[in-house]
């Protein structure tokens, strides 16, 4: 029978027997489990699901809780979060941010030119930007969700901080012109992360940390480890000295930073569907879990369920054996107005070709 | 300094992005009474398709394009006052912007060097660009292409509405659209009836001159 096409047309999908929290922890431990995990991230694109637009998502953490219950509840993600937002911890910083309805928010003018590093600001997470709605939010998702869902917070890492404090163009130019002054910065970011990291994991929740700027597609390997990795580094030793968990996710490409990956500790690594999964699994594998990669656009917003059961079963199929565990996810943050059928579907997915023992006949389409 | 070694020594400074050394070096071919237009497209333009190639080779990555370009625009703001005004024939005309809701620009500015690199004339309407003034600007500077750019999957939509409204206006013929930008696909450029959609800068340039060539 083609299990894909019967979708929607009387494919029974089989129910979940474990809450998320059960499956997350029992699978973390390499035992059996109903369904491989699958989540579904949220975050401001999605505050559409609730009926607010983006501009009162950012300043409401009743929204944003409401956003995660809404996703965890309908759909049955295996994960609750909050984004920091890319802008979030430059925001606390200085810099301005224009907010819109209908649109993520965006840089309007950096907090700092290169030449005024000396007064980067060290933030206090209980005053600075909106730093304080974002805990609150934390909170109160732990506060409804804890019991039956792994809850995180996001941590943008510290070179994608640093775009948003001085402006990309700045930042990439600095890091060929005056590469002391991007240090120093990167210094000061790392300290700041520090302070929201020692809160989150104070929450209990683990930390994943969006880097976009650290993709190859901007940066070249060797400008990653001089001016990306090592600071990364410090904030994700500081998350294990408190003894969180944390995970990294990079947009676009990033291949060629995979080995240097596996020495920094990090329990999980999400790819872009630029990358491929089964390279993934070879290569980060052995050393952690890896999540991904349904296209967020081509096929979770423009597609039709049926072209997510399609997407999902090949990314099943390349990860489901990797040895530290595979999450089934999508790429990339969905877009908004993502069709919540797509949504359900790829979650579903987890349910029909996921089931535990993986039947590896399944899966080939 | 001879002619050429000069012209030689403003692109190898172009691309070791050393902006300093191109300012002297531009101050210097005006002091010997060189031709600014021939300082530009021997010496500054050849140095920046070198970069465009390592670039392309993956040798250079973004903070070297963005530095090379810096030095370049500091090469040609010391040239342009002395150009002399000439009307050159046939050039390809290119309205280029990043659609409104949009203000990352990286993309965007990489093209418009490139092709004005490439001897285009390039009307850049920069970022957060209202959708009709890609219009209203095509129409008044009677450009070939329309290029739109954005990096937010948000923002995707303001390019199918240009497009819309070219057909409403009955002009869609008159202009080739291109788009570009990280969520943007060949698949999506399908959907809402782009002509055209590149990956990067350099092979946008070269499928302009391809289309204008088939135009």
């Amino acid at each position: 029978m083609d299990l894909i096409a019967s979708y929607l047309h009387g494919l029974e999908v089989p129910k979940d027997e474990l809450t998320s929290l059960e499956r997350t922890t029992l699978y973390g431990q390499g035992k059996p489990v109903d369904r491989i995990p699958a989540s579904l991230d949220g975050g401001e694109t999605m505050s559409y699901l609730v009926g607010a637009g983006m501009d009162e998502y950012y300043f409401s953490s009743e929204i944003m809780a409401q956003v995660e219950e809404y996703i965890h509840r309908k759909f049955g993600s295996d994960g609750a979060g909050i984004s920091t937002s890319l802008r979030g911890m430059a925001e606390a910083m200085g810099s301005e941010i224009k907010y819109s309805k209908n649109n993520v928010a965006q840089l309007a003018k950096p907090a700092l030119h290169l030449s005024e590093v000396d007064n980067a600001k060290l933030v206090d997470v209980d005053k600075d930007g909106r730093l304080p709605i974002i805990l609150d939010a934390v909170r109160k998702v732990k506060d409804r969700l804890g019991k039956e869902v792994s809850v995180s917070a996001s941590v943008t890492g510290p070179l994608s901080i640093a775009a948003m404090v001085l402006g990309t163009e700045q930042l990439l130019i600095g890091m060929i012109k005056k590469p002391e002054k991007v240090h120093q910065l990167m210094e000061v970011i790392v300290e700041n992360n520090n302070r929201l990291i020692k809160r989150l994991v104070e929450m209990g929740v683990s930390i994943g940390f969006p880097d976009p700027v650290s993709s190859t597609a901007l940066i070249s390997v060797e400008q990653y480890r001089k001016f990306s990795l090592p600071y990364f580094k410090k904030n994700v030793d500081y998350v294990k000295s408190l003894g969180g968990g944390c995970g990294l996710h990079i947009c676009g490409t990033s291949r060629k930073l995979w080995e240097d990956l596996r020495d920094t500790g990090i329990g999980a690594f999400s790819l872009d569907n630029v990358e491929s999964l089964e390279e993934a699994k070879i290569v980060l594998g052995g050393t952690m879990g890896i999540q991904g990669n349904v296209p967020p656009v081509d096929v979770m917003k423009l597609g039709t369920s049926h072209d997510v059961l399609r997407a999902a079963r090949e990314c099943i199929r390349q990860g489901w054996d990797s040895p530290n565990g595979f999450t089934l996810t999508s790429g990339c943050q969905m877009p908004a107005n993502t069709p919540e059928e797509n949504m359900q579907a790829l979650m579903d997915a987890a349910r029909i070709f996921g089931r535990w023992p993986i039947d590896p006949e399944k899966l080939i389409g | 300094m001879e002619k050429e070694k000069l012209f030689a020594a403003i692109a190898e400074n172009i691309v070791e992005m050393e902006d300093e050394t191109v300012e002297e070096l531009c101050q210097q071919a005006l002091d010997e009474g060189i031709d600014a237009a021939e300082t530009i497209n021997e010496g500054l333009i050849p140095g920046m398709d070198k970069v465009g190639d390592l670039y392309e080779s993956g040798e250079y990555f973004l903070p070297e394009v963005l530095t090379a370009s810096y030095a370049m625009n500091v090469g040609i703001d010391v040239l342009k006052p002395h150009i002399k005004q000439e009307e050159n024939g046939e050039k390809i005309g290119v309205v280029i912007g990043v659609v409104e809701g949009d203000t990352h620009d990286i993309g965007k500015n990489l093209v418009r060097i490139m092709s004005e690199s490439g001897g285009f004339e390039v009307w850049d309407l920069g970022r957060d660009v209202p959708l009709d003034d890609f219009i209203t600007t095509a129409e008044e500077k009677n450009a070939d292409f329309i290029c739109m750019s954005t990096l937010m999957t948000t923002t995707m939509g303001g390019m199918k509405t240009v497009i819309e409204k070219l057909k409403e206006k009955g002009i869609r013929d008159k202009y080739k659209v291109m788009i570009g930008g990280g969520p943007i696909s060949q698949k999506f450029a399908d959907e809402i009836g782009a002509d055209a959609y590149t990956t990067d800068a350099a092979s946008a340039v070269k499928k302009m001159k391809e289309l204008k060539g088939a135009k």
